[in-house]
């Protein structure tokens, strides 16, 4: 395919195949190899680009994702040849660079968020920059010069096209152009059409699983059907009762908008766990879904909260509830030719509890080994009224537990009351082991997150919190 | 900053920082080519087999494919090794573990070469293997390396000091104790890679990320069958490297892939998978120990048997048991000892150099021991640790004497102290609801060097350019650690110039002189040592010759300053720009080179151990503290705040120091509570970014980190070798967090939230 774009604001148009990678076009055809790769599935961050702006991992970009936007890598990011930026000078002087090979992409990564968020705090500036690994300096140089080098927000815009000069780049095309073909369709009625067409094409939403699934051969589909540029699928919409959330809208943006924290702190708590900064500015909520793994961070809280999938085709849409969606894992109630393209998530009544959970291997950049989303209404006796649980990582699906909810409903939310649910907890569920952690592990802790009901976040009552120091000082 | 002159002892940042950081500096993965061909490896998939076949005729027929080569290709030794020379570039008659070389494929692109690879089809004949290495010890455990006498025992050594074991007779309390510690994966950044060109004249020129440039030269040399003479090997700034990158990677199989196509430039390049899969990790551990003390906390007898996993090759098992055994009884006295270390051929992943060489395993478990017995003698961790604390002069746990300077009493008085020492009760008692918390120490030390045997020597050569420029030759690969940039500190300091003066030749085997490999804490003090000699010489006959041509009236009127040399009296100077061009190349050069001293203690070791490294004659030392928190309901262990104390000697450069400590350290928590290779019948489950858990941003402790600037009156403006010690500390000082946080010692590692939950359950609450 013809690719125009615009790179450290030169324009460039290339022939490529629409099925490479952003990472190969920009180091092999372009030879801007400043942009590294550190391992092709999106966890370290090392080929960290701007898209209009906004950091891309570019080894789970498709290259036709470049089409008509302007793409800064680290090659444009200093004001000029001979200059520094600020936070480039502030790694240079800070010890921030060992051997170098994460600097790249944790630059652009710490320059698109200081010039967002100046101000941030030192533990803002690590979650900023959990997406990108640095094997040498353990970060805290990184930090110190993340500190060192925010300036006010107008000087500080990595966004910026690097002056006009001679373009550093070269075209030494290295691959041929015939690859898998990647269709893009404009609106739902191409989609259709496309699909019909192509009934073995695969659709992509973020690609963060997909692009590693046709890494590691997991899949081999005859072409790929992108789904990035169906405006209909994207944006939320709030009406009196519910909220409407277009299948292609990203983590980010899900936790960007003010609906999230007012109406659903649960799905906002999970979606800040998912994976990455990175990954949630590329990942979508309707990917997550699909995809309906026991482990999908979003899924827990979209349990608890009641909310309905609505798939689309050429003949129409209808409704599910996402457990009657959600069959297995990997599978769900998609027909032939059917899309999954927007949540409706139910208001829910004010002054409950949300609390969530997930038990991972590391604090971001994680698998859940298990999770644990409830929404709770207690009444001023600290009796619980109403209960919706839900568990991921435990099963093959998330997993509701009848019997525990009802148990809890009309008790005191306390220590105790908690303590005589862990076992019906353990015996309903029949988690497996995995590389990450066992059966035996993920049916005690699944049971043992029900005590931090007491100090959730969201919840604060009087009652608990006397009867917790007692425990303590026993 | 340019404008700064260099001294020695200031942060000064580095100046390949700015190259990096503008994405310009070219890493060997940057290196491409017009008309570029792609290498890349067929691997074996079964732990242990013999070949019967490898089927390359539906490969060859990949429109694209321009060769696929198979041992038979390989004209040389087809073996590498740095000591025994046992690993296959290409598996000849079998196969030895999943991640062993088959084949060879080079081809126009990189599809081509994905197709080609797929279609080649082997015909093994799979042989029982074996996993663990005591079972490999017994009799009847299938044999490796058939023509090694020795069968699966790679390496062996027994060590006895004193009386040995019975030692433990005049004890009042002894402690025993059994450790694993787990199969780490260096995961550098920059996987394995390479580019090669065969050229016309017969040469080869491969550029790699690599540690050791010269001695890849004659391995390749020699296991391919071409002269050494033929080969350069350019060695770029190392994208990560840990001792991964020590010894051959690519090397090998891209200098067979380019005499097959000569002309053309060849890149092979690992996935991330491929790293984990066939790139070399550190050494499993199995470690027993036992011991014993007097009624007043003096250390009587320490007894250790230590099992290192090798994997299928030596890859430098020999030497790293070795190490290991050195630092097996910890910084301390103890007068009696028996100590035997095995490192053993298994069919498993491939073990090899990892910062630390050894000494993290032991460190884990003596460090561990410390605070078992300190707990049976009543004794705080730290009493008994100053009590034993090894002193210039003593005798440490292997016997030989310890003149090197000793700066251990100053760090632990430094933690003693520390108020994250002082203030661990109230810190424990203040922990709020599921969570326990504690505080650990441990006392470390790492030798620096190859030992008495293999000279640990380096060259070191500086030139005055025409144009005016101070350009040091540096023969040891910097992997980011910032030894380049030392170098040009040290230089620039005797020559009184600014960073815009120096520039730094990056090792290069056309260029640059041997200098022994970047690795053992020696990069800094073997070359550094070097490189001083080679300054002061230049800068005498610079002087010298400038004394000649303004006319003064000697050497000692003249001074360098920034960009010139100055005569005293009178104030006239000659820049250096047009001093350069007044002199001939070989009056404006020099080089000097080092050789660092060794022990000449014998310690009634076995020639075994002398040759593999023991004993050690400087090494530095280090206490660190750690305070977690461990979550009662997940087992989940948080490091809240991370101290280190450190005497390794004086620091040149205070920043880069600093970020080897905490580079270390961080690398180290990884070790102590996450990272482990997980491998089941030799197969790894956890080869990627996704499953092997690495220490990102949020899961870091703050980290502070003092110095002991005790001079080493050996080492270059009194250092000491600061690179590794730091990844020393985390395992044991966690562990004994968790144990004070607990009530548990947990003796496997690493410390997951899995095995902590299931020592809280097992144990019960408080």
């Amino acid at each position: 395919m013809k690719l125009p774009f615009v790179v450290n604001g030169h324009e460039v148009e290339l022939t490529v195949a629409a099925d490479r990678r952003a990472v190969d076009v920009l180091r092999e055809d372009l030879a801007l190899t400043g942009t590294k790769e550190g391992c092709g599935t999106g966890e370290c961050g090392a080929c960290t680009i701007l898209v209009d702006g906004e950091p891309r991992l570019s080894c789970l970009t498709l290259a036709g994702r470049l089409a008509g936007t302007q793409v800064t890598t680290i090659e444009g990011m200093a004001p000029g040849p001979e200059a520094l930026h600020p936070l480039q000078q502030a790694f240079v002087d800070k010890g921030a660079v060992q051997c170098g090979f994460c600097t790249p992409g944790m630059v652009i990564t710490a320059g698109e968020f200081l010039a967002r968020r100046p101000r941030a705090d030192r533990q803002e500036m690590a979650e900023a920059i959990s997406g990108n690994l640095c094997r040498c300096t353990g970060y805290g140089k990184i930090l110190d010069a993340m500190e060192e080098g925010r300036a006010p927000a107008a000087t500080l815009n990595p966004c910026l096209p690097a002056p006009a000069g001679p373009f550093a780049g070269t075209f030494v095309s290295t691959s041929s152009v015939a690859g898998r073909p990647v269709y893009s369709p404009k609106s739902l009625s191409e989609l259709w059409a496309i699909s019909a067409e192509n009934p073995k094409a695969q659709l992509i939403a973020g690609g963060t699983d997909l692009l590693v699934w046709l890494r590691n051969r997991r899949i081999d589909p005859p072409g790929l059907i992108d789904l990035g540029n169906i405006d209909g699928l994207r944006g939320i919409s709030e009406s009196s009762d519910a909220v409407r959330v277009g299948a292609l809208t990203s983590h980010a943006q899900l936790l960007d908008h003010p609906c999230t924290n007012e109406f659903f702190p649960v799905l906002r708590k999970a979606l800040l766990s998912l994976g990455s900064p990175h990954i949630r500015r590329m990942g979508t909520i309707g990917g997550n879904i699909v995809t309906a793994s026991p482990a999908g961070d979003s899924l827990p809280p979209l349990y608890v909260l009641g909310a309905e999938v609505e798939l689309s085709s050429a003949a129409g849409s209808r409704r599910l509830p996402i457990a009657g969606f959600i069959l297995g894992p990997g599978t769900t109630a998609l027909a032939a030719g059917e899309i999954l393209s927007a949540i409706i998530l139910p208001r829910p009544p004010a002054g409950l509890v949300h609390h969530y959970e997930k038990v991972g291997l590391r604090n971001a950049l994680a698998c859940s080994v298990a999770s644990l989303a409830a929404v709770l209404e207690v009444n001023a006796d600290s009796v619980v009224t109403s209960a919706r649980m839900a568990w991921g990582s435990v099963g093959p699906t998330v997993e509701r537990i009848a019997a525990v909810e009802a148990a809890l409903i009309g008790s005191t939310l306390n220590r105790e009351t908690l303590e005589k649910l862990i076992p019906l907890v353990r015996n309903a569920i029949a988690p497996i082991d995995d590389v990450r952690a066992s059966g035996e592990y993920r049916r005690m802790v699944a049971g043992n997150l029900l005590l931090r009901l007491l100090h959730s976040d969201w919840c604060c009552f009087p009652d608990a919190a006397q009867e917790f120091s007692g425990e303590e000082d026993r | 900053m340019k404008d700064r002159v260099y001294q020695v002892g200031e942060g000064m940042p580095k100046p390949d920082a700015a190259t990096k950081v503008t994405g310009v500096e070219r890493f060997a993965a940057d290196w491409y080519g017009s008309d570029l061909l792609w290498a890349g490896v067929k691997r074996a998939g079964v732990a242990h087999a013999l070949i019967r076949a490898i089927d390359c005729q539906a490969a060859r027929q990949v429109a694209g494919v321009v060769a696929v080569l198979t041992a038979a290709d390989v004209v040389g030794s087809n073996r590498q090794g740095v000591l025994r020379k046992d690993q296959p570039v290409l598996a000849d008659d079998r196969v030895r573990h999943c991640g062993d070389a088959l084949a060879l494929v080079v081809a126009e692109s990189k599809a081509a070469l994905a197709a080609a690879l797929a279609l080649i089809s082997t015909d093994l004949e799979i042989l029982p293997a074996v996993f663990d290495p005591e079972e490999a010890l017994q009799p009847q455990a299938p044999i490796l390396h058939a023509d090694h006498p020795q069968g699966n025992a790679l390496f062996h050594a027994c060590h006895v000091t004193g009386v040995g074991e019975d030692g433990f007779a005049d004890c009042a309390e002894i402690v025993e104790a059994e450790f694993e510690l787990p199969r780490q994966a260096h995961a550098f950044l920059e996987t394995e890679n390479g580019r090669a060109i065969a050229h016309a004249d017969g040469s080869l020129e491969i550029v790699v990320s690599t540690q050791t440039p010269f001695r890849d030269r004659f391995e390749v040399a020699e296991a391919i069958g071409i002269e050494a003479r033929r080969i350069r090997i350019v060695a770029p700034f190392c994208g990560g490297a840990f001792g991964g990158k020590d010894g051959i990677t690519v090397q090998s199989l891209l200098a067979l892939a380019a005499l097959h196509c000569p002309g053309r430039a060849i890149k092979m390049s690992w996935s991330r998978e491929e790293s984990f899969l066939a790139g070399s990790k550190r050494h499993p551990a199995r470690l027993y120990y036992k011991l014993g003390a007097g009624g007043d906390g003096r250390l009587q007898a320490l007894s250790a048997r230590i099992y290192y996993d090798t994997g299928p090759y030596d890859h430098l098992g020999g030497a790293a048991a070795t190490l290991g055994l050195e630092h097996a009884g910890g910084p301390y006295r103890i007068p009696h000892s028996r100590l035997e270390v095995w490192a053993v051929y298994t069919n498993n992943p491939l073990s090899g150099a990892f910062r630390g060489f050894g000494v993290p395993q032991v460190a884990a478990a003596i460090e561990s021991m410390m605070d078992i017995l300190a707990e049976r003698l009543q004794l705080s961790p730290l009493q008994i640790r100053t009590r034993n604390a090894l002193v210039r002069g003593d005798r440490c746990p292997a016997g030989v004497t310890r003149h090197g300077s000793i700066g251990l009493a100053d760090c632990l008085q430094k933690v003693a102290a520390h108020p994250l020492w002082r203030q661990r009760s109230a810190w424990k008692e203040a922990a709020g609801p599921f969570t326990r918390r504690g505080t650990g120490l441990a006392c470390v030390w790492h030798g620096m060097g190859y030992g008495p045997v293999v000279p640990d020597s380096a060259t070191a050569g500086i030139e005055l350019t025409e144009q005016g420029v101070f350009r040091v030759l540096g023969g040891v690969v910097d992997m980011g650690q910032g030894n380049g940039a030392t170098y040009l500190q040290i230089a620039g300091d005797i020559l009184c110039q600014c960073p815009g003066s120096l520039e730094l030749v990056l090792p290069d085997t056309a260029r640059t002189f041997p200098s022994g490999s970047s690795s053992a804490s020696r990069t800094t003090y073997t070359f550094g040592n070097a490189l001083i000699g080679a300054t002061e010489a230049l800068k005498e006959r610079l002087l010298a010759r400038a004394a000649d041509i303004l006319m003064a009236g000697d050497r000692a009127e003249m001074a360098l300053v920034p960009g010139g040399i100055r005569h005293l009296p009178s104030g006239r100077e000659v820049p250096l720009t047009l001093f350069g061009g007044m002199l001939q190349p070989a009056e404006r050069s020099a080089t000097n080179h080092f050789r660092a001293a060794v022990s000449r203690e014998m310690a009634g070791c076995e020639a075994n151990l002398r040759i593999h490294g023991f004993p050690h004659a400087i090494f530095s030392f280090a206490v660190h503290l750690a305070s977690v928190e461990v979550d009662e309901l997940t087992g989940r262990v948080t490091v809240v705040k991370y101290l280190t104390v450190s005497d390794c000697g004086c620091i040149i450069n205070p920043v880069l120091f600093a970020g080897q400590q905490e580079g270390g350290v961080v690398q180290g928590l990884g070790y102590a509570l996450s990272e482990e290779l997980r491998c089941a019948s030799g197969r790894m489950h956890n080869a990627d970014f996704t499953t092997y858990i690495i220490p990102t941003a949020v899961d870091v402790p703050e980290i502070d980190t003092i110095a002991v600037t005790l001079p080493e009156r050996s080492g270059p403006y009194g250092m000491k070798g600061a690179g590794e010690i730091g990844i020393d500390g985390p395992a044991p000082a966690v562990a004994n967090a968790v144990a004070d946080a607990c009530g548990h010692r947990l003796t496997i590692f690493p410390l997951t939230a899995e095995r902590v939950l299931r020592a809280l359950s097992a144990g019960g609450n408080r």
